[in-house]
């Protein structure tokens, strides 16, 4: 305590009592840590506008991160694409094929370490969106396919522990990935994933949620949030689980004791 | 001089050259096989007869070809050598023939024997020598045995001495040793025992007898040798074996000292145990480098030698893996990025550990459970894993994100680390820097700036190199200096910064918010350690490829210089010197690879380097100016005239004085494998003297007439005459008449 100065002794002695009771969410977190945006597609509208600002609410009550969206939705060929490493798209329809701006700004992106999630919210098992997107990403990264991610991916318990997929609707049981070695910069969800969150004017939501209603709802909720999660974390929490290996490992060699 | 002595011996003047004696042969015994096959039929009394005429006549014939001859040789036994060797290996300086050494007694002995060594040589030439490492060097006697052979090797010596005698085999040897031999005779007694000595001393041609000197049980002594693996890893645990054992000394108290580069780092009091004993240490090198260990017993009352009571040795210390822990409350762009690029570095291990939820637990969500959270263990984490790491990052992280507790603690553990040796890298955010409550605390004390109470501030600027930071390792982003700086100029903008206070003592600043503008990364060496501060969290956008691949590589190669420097890698060093090994022995050819950079890492050519080569203190050994050259290097050659730790530095001279001085260091050995054993070995010298067929000579003062000696049978000669026998008149009789009783023989059994 010898480098307490006087008034930071003070300071800190009031401050105990209200430290108790202090919000978790400190005044000094205010700013937003990243910043999310929609794509916007030639031919595609927003299916769920305001979804995801609610969901960046949900992830800020829950988490310690705060995230904002950007101003208006971007495109591809936009340079502040590349100020925003978090961009979802979402859609129902089909849309006009990405111009080679567009999929070069792409390419660069998910290279650099940009994160793109898919919803599809056509809430059928063969959808137009569904062919558009498989068609640009082949385009895009024709050397990494979607491929089905497995339950052990760290998407799966990046914030909460989940054991399946959720969404409006139940098109597939599994997300959908392209991988570039270990990291995985795209995921896509067949379910309407966005569907099961997106809220009407009056507050409450605004599709019902099949066939698991509300329980569904949550779990939809919850994988959300992981999804967000894990653009901003990454593999971590796949990692994370080898940490308690990796610490003990290094004190059974002795490199900890003081 | 003896007179004229007349010798006779039997000879050859063959007719016919080699290959045509060899027909001529062959013709003489196809011809008498084929008489042996026309006697067919023929039996008794008379077959023998007839072909005993033949092969007389035969025999004759082969006499005439091959030429028999008498070759008469005047002229007079050559004088041969005698020789006395004395072993000079360091064994023999074994202080256990009273108050004097194996060697001294044998010194002694000659000079009290010198009558009864003339009357041993008579009329040949008596040859002192000394073996010293298998070599035999002449000695006149006026010099002492010195005992400084670093090895005993008595078969190399004893099978070389006809060459050193030129070429003639001796009358006889007489050699006085302990017989701890290192060589093909110690080699042959362990695998085949004496009767494998023997067979060896046989095929040395002459007698050599023995006189063994010391004890076979041994003298007493305390013998110390120290074991560590070539290399350690720094801050890992490093394990010394120290074999001491012990002869002839039980029960009397040993302490046994272990240093690190002169200093005592471990001490154990022993009741000394006779056998070998193993004694364990741990230590944990400090810093990437070389280390000197070294073991040591105080000689005790009765220790024969106590030039093997203290073993040497340095142990290269190199980083493994970079271990590194980076903490963040609250993830961001910027933790991710600098996360991936991490975990990417095959280089590095690397510990994160995110806050994903505050204090407050989290919302009705996050309260219902299910979560994937762990609980953050900070307290084993800063408390007692810190010195795992060679690099602690904090990324926008405060201890009130997760704890009310006051970290006063786990700061001042944070300022010892690095004080003693580790790196601290603060890198910005909202909650980092006078954000995160440091301001005042020992954390800030081994930051490179002092810390202001201003929040984050946002706004796009771009970043400045210094006129420090251009040069810097830490800020180096490519090894070509106008790459480097163009990577810089096209660096793209970032849009926060966290005010940063004065620099403090020993700080460099290398980067600033805007050209002059205010300090945005700023490095310093604290102690035994280095801390960096980075007061933004928008480094991730010099990451992103939408300003260009210059800007998109700026990212990558600027953490990693970062974590190279703050780590020490020896990468980063502009002066490099370097031994081509760690251990040698006294008088060991030393060779030095002296390396230098410029400051953009390109070769330093022609550059001119002060290399000094000697001992931790006392004037060096050598001191030389060398020239680099094309590639920046040179090499310097020394040899290690100094026992224990051998350093080498460097420098480059510049008007301001030494730039870049670098030290390495190795271990020289005083002493050899000699005195792992000090016991003598009679039954190796008494089979050497039986097989060569010598004699062993006993006492503590022996009779040298007893050298055993071949007989003279080397003559030099004078004058030689070769007298034919195959040119007599009589032996032609002998041929006619053979054949001519072999043909009249023939007729009257009715042949032809």
């Amino acid at each position: 305590m010898s480098w307490l100065s006087r008034r930071s002794f003070v300071g800190r002695l009031l401050s105990l009592p209200l430290l108790a009771f202090a919000p978790g969410r400190d005044a000094r977190a205010g700013r937003p840590s990243a910043t999310v945006a929609m794509l916007r597609v030639d031919g595609l509208s927003e299916p769920r506008p305001g979804v995801l600002q609610g969901l960046l609410d949900d992830v800020e009550e829950n988490s310690s991160v705060r995230l904002t969206m950007a101003d208006g939705s971007i495109r591809l060929e936009d340079p502040r694409l590349f100020r925003m490493p978090f961009v979802v798209l979402s859609g129902a329809s089909a849309f006009a094929p990405l111009s080679d701006a567009a999929l070069a700004n792409l390419r660069l992106f998910l290279r650099d370490g940009g994160f793109l999630f898919i919803d599809d919210a056509s809430g059928r098992d063969s959808s137009d969106f569904d062919r558009c997107v498989r068609r640009d990403l082949k385009r895009a990264l024709p050397g990494s396919p979607l491929v089905p991610i497995g339950r052990d991916h760290a998407v799966y318990r990046s914030f909460f522990l989940l054991g399946a997929v959720s969404g409006r609707v139940m098109i597939r049981p599994h997300l959908e990935g392209v991988w570039q070695g270990d990291i995985t910069p795209v995921l896509y969800s067949r379910n309407d994933l966005f569907g099961a969150l997106w809220r009407s004017p009056g507050g409450g939501y605004a599709l019902d949620v099949v066939p698991g209603r509300e329980r569904q709802r949550g779990q939809a909720l919850r994988l959300a949030i992981n999804v967000v999660l894990f653009a901003l974390t990454g593999n971590y929490k796949r990692d994370a689980v080898h940490v308690r290996a990796l610490l003990e490992r290094m004190r059974r060699q002795g490199g900890y004791s003081r | 001089m003896t007179a004229p002595l007349l010798e006779t011996q039997f000879g050859w003047q063959p007719l016919l050259g080699g290959a045509a004696q060899v027909a001529a042969l062959s013709v003489l015994l196809v011809a008498y096989a084929l008489f042996w096959r026309s006697l067919v039929g023929l039996t008794g009394a008379r077959k023998i007869v007839l072909l005993s005429l033949r092969g007389a006549s035969l025999l004759l014939v082969a006499a005439l070809l091959f030429g028999p001859a008498l070759v008469h040789s005047e002229g007079q036994p050559r004088q041969q050598s005698l020789a006395v060797i004395v072993d000079d290996s360091r064994s023999m300086g074994v202080r256990d023939q009273g108050p004097q050494s194996r060697g001294e007694a044998a010194a002694n002995w000659r000079r009290e024997r010198a009558i009864e060594l003339e009357e041993l040589a008579g009329d040949d030439q008596l040859r002192f020598f000394l073996l010293r490492e298998g070599e035999l060097v002449p000695w006149d006697g006026a010099v002492p045995v010195s005992s400084a052979g670093a090895s005993t090797d008595l078969g190399t010596g004893l099978f070389s001495l006809p060459a050193v005698l030129d070429g003639q085999l001796p009358a006889g040897v007489l050699l006085i040793s302990d017989g701890a031999d290192r060589g093909p005779m110690a080699r042959a007694m362990e695998h085949g025992g004496s009767v494998a000595v023997e067979k060896l001393a046989a095929e040395l041609g002459f007698p050599v007898s023995v006189w063994s000197l010391g004890s076979a049980a041994g003298p007493g002594d305390v013998f110390v040798q120290l074991e560590a693996p070539p290399f350690g890893f720094v801050r890992r645990p490093l394990e010394l074996k120290v074999r001491l054992r012990v002869e002839e000394l039980e029960g009397l108290p040993l302490e046994l000292v272990l240093r690190e580069d002169g200093q005592i780092v471990a001490s154990r009091n022993l009741s000394a145990v006779l056998g070998e004993t193993v004694h364990s240490f741990e230590v944990k090198p400090d810093q990437v480098g070389f280390r000197s260990y070294r073991a040591e017993v105080v000689a005790p009352p009765g220790d024969s030698v106590a030039e093997n009571n203290a073993a040497e040795v340095t142990v290269k210390v190199i980083r493994d893996r970079t271990r590194v822990l980076q903490v963040t409350s609250r993830p961001s762009w910027d933790v991710k990025f600098l996360r991936r690029l991490l975990k990417t570095d095959p280089n590095i291990d690397l510990v994160s550990f995110f806050i994903l939820r505050n204090a407050d637990r989290g919302g009705p969500l996050a309260r219902s459970g299910g979560l994937s959270l762990i609980a953050f263990p900070y307290d084993e984490l800063f408390s007692q894993d810190l010195e795992g790491f060679d690099l602690v990052i904090f990324q926008d992280f405060w201890f009130g994100s997760f704890t009310h507790l006051p970290p006063d603690r786990f700061l001042e553990n944070l300022a010892a680390y690095v004080q003693e040796g580790g790196a601290f890298l603060m890198i910005g955010g909202d909650t980092s820097f006078g954000a995160g409550d440091y301001a005042g605390s020992a954390l800030e004390s081994i930051l490179p700036t002092r810390l202001s109470d201003a929040a984050l501030l946002q706004g796009d600027f771009k970043a400045y190199l210094t006129e420090a930071g251009r040069r810097h390792p830490a800020a180096r982003v490519h090894p070509d200096f106008v790459v480097h700086e163009d990577r810089w100029q096209g660096a793209a903008s970032l849009g926060t910064r966290n005010p940063l206070g004065a620099l403090q003592s020993g700080a460099l600043p290398l980067l600033a918010a805007g050209a002059g503008g205010p300090l945005l990364a700023a490095v310093r060496n604290v102690g035994r350690g280095r801390s960096m501060a980075f007061a933004s969290d928008d480094s991730w956008r010099w990451g992103m490829g939408s300003s260009g691949e210059q800007s998109a590589a700026l990212y990558p190669s600027f953490w990693r210089g970062a974590v190279r420097w703050l780590v020490r890698d020896a990468q980063e060093e502009q002066l490099q010197v370097l031994f081509d090994r760690e251990n040698y022995r006294l008088g060991d050819e030393v060779q030095l690879q002296v390396r230098s950079l410029r400051d953009d890492y390109s070769p330093r050519v022609g550059a001119e380097v002060h290399v000094e080569l000697g001992g931790l203190s006392g004037e060096p050994w050598k001191n030389t100016i060398v020239g680099t050259d094309s590639g920046g290097q040179v090499t310097v050659s020394g040899v290690a005239e100094g026992s224990g730790v051998m350093v080498a530095r460097a420098w480059l001279a510049t008007d301001a004085g030494k730039l870049a001085a670098v030290e390495a260091r190795a271990s020289v050995e005083l002493r050899s494998e000699e005195l792992l054993e000090l016991a003598a070995r009679p039954q190796l010298l008494a089979a050497l003297a039986k097989g060569s067929g010598g004699r062993v000579l006993v006492g503590d003062d022996p009779d040298p007439r007893e050298t055993a000696r071949r007989a003279a049978t080397s003559l030099l000669a004078l004058q030689r005459r070769v007298v034919p026998l195959w040119d007599r008149w009589w032996l032609l009789l002998i041929l006619v008449a053979t054949l001519s009783a072999e043909w009249v023989l023939r007729r009257r059994l009715g042949l032809r």
